[in-house]
């Protein structure tokens, strides 16, 4: 294994257990919406013992409580198995709108922890690309996590996905440009190199204060 | 005396229900659903214990404990959390947290670390009193 390729087994793997870290959280919120439910049930069963009479309407409460946590807990272990799945194929028909979707929902927590998430605007028309779908949505996830580090203060963060004559291209906007001094600086090796994989040009514009990713 | 708990985590379901059983268990707990807000509270009313998710927007559980801390070092801080790894209990404990509980958590094991808290709570408040006291007698020269 050359030292570019083993760099690049690190950032896919690196990239997959922040997800994975991410997702299995989120279970456990689900978890333990689902025990504290199942402890409400178990309060109850005493307080009937004791002779306390007890709420219909409350008991429906929590057995809808649980319907939504269960549907909650499969929507997340779908994505997760989709996230998975993405590593499949070394290229495929990738729909760029869908793939800013599916990571700014599979990274949604760690998004609101950097504040307000970003205002995703996609092309009416499909823009697909061939590409390797799992190294797309790192790189998306990258310039999305700088784009969030660097926002500036006074507006929304977007991104955009268009197409400029031929070429499909993602813009991460309302960034303050004092960040954006050179593309150098702004990304990692790692990030670097799996545009270089794809193929895609990676811009920072200091004036208009974006990301800019360009596709071959 | 009851003990008071200030419940702060961004999931309203698990606030709500936890919320509930506490009370049903003769606490007085106030919940919140940010840190940002949990501090504002704080300012103004004392709590036997802070029990708070380790990873919620805005402000993470370090950064708010630390934060809770420094207005009010007497009060008891708890933290949740979806992994409870041997790093982000070290990070914790030496951030000032009394403990760090791993959800799903089960509720009467935490009752008996509330308990605790209120006594820990109480302690410390004797310990400032009695600081002021010494403090003012020694102004008077005594």
């Amino acid at each position: 294994m050359t030292e570019d390729s083993q760099a690049m087994a690190f950032e896919g793997v690196r990239f997959f257990g922040e997800m994975s870290a991410s997702i299995s959280h989120e279970i456990k919120n689900v978890l333990a919406i689902i025990n504290e439910n199942a402890g409400l049930l178990q309060d109850m069963v005493m307080m009937i013992e004791k002779g306390l009479p007890l709420s219909p309407e409350r008991l429906s409460q929590l057995s809808q409580s649980i319907v939504r946590q269960v549907k909650r807990g499969d929507r997340i272990v779908k994505d997760m198995n989709r996230f998975a799945h993405s590593a499949d194929h070394p290229s495929e028909a990738v729909e760029i709108g869908d793939v800013i979707h599916f990571i700014s929902v599979l990274a949604a927590r760690l998004i609101a922890m950097k504040g307000e998430p970003p205002k995703i605007e996609v092309s009416a028309t499909p823009i697909t690309v061939v590409t390797n779908r799992f190294f797309l949505e790192d790189l998306v996830w990258a310039c999305l996590c700088r784009a969030m580090d660097t926002r500036a203060p006074d507006q929304t963060l977007g991104i955009v996905a268009e197409k400029t004559g031929n070429a499909p291209r993602i813009r991460f906007c309302g960034l303050a440009g004092d960040f954006l001094a050179s593309e150098a600086g702004l990304f990692s090796l790692q990030e670097r190199m799996v545009a270089g994989l794809l193929g895609i040009q990676m811009r920072a514009d200091k004036d208009k204060g974006e990301i800019v990713l360009i596709f071959p | 005396m009851k003990e008071r708990v200030l419940l702060v985590d961004d999931e309203v379901e698990f606030l709500e229900i936890m919320a509930e059983r506490m009370r049903a268990r003769d606490m007085e707990v106030t919940t919140s659903t940010s840190a940002t807000e949990a501090l504002s509270l704080i300012a103004a009313e004392s709590y036997d214990a802070v029990i708070m998710d380790f990873m919620m927007p805005e402000m993470d559980g370090i950064q708010a404990l630390k934060a809770i801390k420094e207005k009010r070092p007497e009060m008891q801080i708890i933290l949740l959390t979806g992994h409870a790894t041997v790093q982000k209990g070290v990070e914790a404990m030496k951030a000032g947290a009394m403990d760090f509980v791993e959800k799903p958590a089960d509720l009467d094991a935490l009752a008996t670390k509330i308990k605790k808290a209120h006594h820990q709570k109480a302690v410390i408040v004797q310990k400032q009193s009695q600081d002021k006291v010494i403090e003012m007698l020694r102004r008077f020269g005594m």
